[in-house]
């Protein structure tokens, strides 16, 4: 086991053995390596100026007001605060109007039927609209065709 | 905003009390701004002095500092407690040292590395007397050992700076760096090592690496 070829594997970045490992402990506790570390310890420490200090305290402060900003808009800002108002009262007279004017949403086949004979009806009609007394009205069953039975769910024998 | 309190509140209890900096965590997690700034004068030198160490440019250390605080006050939220909130802050601090080096596309010097013997020292250490664990190192030796730890990549950098400057241990490092621990030992080796044969002339006589 060469230190040289120990320093080669670690300049790499390649994996060391078991006994490599325990040379590197050794090694990290040699005289020369503390001295080394001591010199570094011994670095003056540089503080932060009070200017630097204000400034960050100042950032700190701003991203506190990050957060708040939507709601402090609101109460500080008129033009912002009726802008929003504004588009939320006009996204619920959409609502409502859609709502409003909307078809029937259900549709069933008791319906169907009840136009269908609505629709039967109004066809008995008399020509010139004046003796109404044989009119159809609604509930009342129209001639029945033949080919009843197959829009109503006949069949075709009869035919 | 008293955020002096907090430091005030520190310095007289002396070292913090036990559960204290998981309060304040807490606290900060609710957006108190009291809370975060007993933290940022807990860490502030710790934090500033290892960036000054990492980015040359002193405007451009101080801003990277500030914005290592300003990442904490932003993502509290994810700080989940298994680790320090030291290793979490340092991880910070490294990562974004190490992206504004990326950004920069520096190149550090390579200093050649000899295993055996290099001989005598070419220079006497400028004092005898001089014991490196006193805090005051005389000025030449102090920027030699800055142009040392300058001309190392950013991965031994910062992994130097965490132990030797900081204090943190190996797992601590490997937490906050994000890598095995005996890379960091690796790491750590090879940094002292570069460090070593730049500042060989103030090293003892004897054996160099």
């Amino acid at each position: 086991m060469k230190p040289q070829e120990i320093m080669e594997k670690l300049e790499k970045g390649m994996p060391l053995s078991r006994e490599e490992s325990a040379w590197l402990d050794a090694q990290l506790e040699s005289e020369e390596q503390n001295r080394v570390a001591s010199f570094v310890q011994g670095l003056p420490a540089p503080t932060p100026s009070l200017a630097w200090r204000a400034s960050l305290e100042e950032r700190i402060l701003r991203e506190i007001g990050k957060k708040r900003s939507f709601w402090r808009r609101f109460e500080t800002n008129p033009l912002f605060a009726s802008s929003l108002v504004a588009a939320a009262a006009a996204v619920l007279i959409a609502v409502v109007w859609m709502k409003s004017t909307s078809p029937e949403p259900a549709l069933n086949a008791e319906k169907i039927m009840e136009w269908h004979e609505e629709a039967v009806a109004s066809a008995s009609l008399p020509g010139d609209g004046v003796n109404m007394e044989g009119f159809a009205t609604t509930g009342q069953q129209g001639k029945r065709d033949d080919t009843d039975g197959l829009l109503y769910g006949g069949s075709l024998h009869s035919l | 905003m008293e955020i002096a309190l907090g430091a005030i509140r520190l310095s007289r209890s002396g070292a913090a009390e036990p559960g204290f900096e998981d309060s304040l965590v807490r606290r900060c997690k609710q957006r108190d701004a009291e809370a975060f700034g007993m933290l940022v004068e807990r860490y502030q030198s710790r934090v500033y002095g290892f960036v000054r160490h990492m980015v040359r440019e002193q405007e451009e250390a101080e801003d990277v500092a500030q914005e290592v605080f300003i990442k904490a006050f932003q993502n509290i939220e994810r700080f989940d407690g298994r680790a320090a909130f030291a290793t979490w802050l340092f991880k910070i601090a490294a990562n974004l040292c190490i992206d504004r080096a990326r950004r920069k596309d520096r190149r550090p010097e390579v200093v050649n590395l000899t295993y055996g013997d290099s001989g005598p020292a070419e220079h006497e250490p400028p004092d005898s007397k001089f014991d490196p664990h006193i805090a005051a190192i005389a000025n030449e030796m102090e920027k030699e050992i800055e142009a040392a730890i300058q001309s190392l990549s950013e991965k031994l950098r910062s992994v130097l700076l965490l132990h030797d400057l900081e204090g943190l241990s190996y797992e601590e490092i490997a937490g906050a760096v994000g890598v095995p621990v005996g890379t960091v030992k690796s790491r750590l080796f090879l940094a002292r090592a570069h460090l070593q044969s730049a500042l060989t002339k103030y090293m003892a006589h004897g054996e160099a690496l």
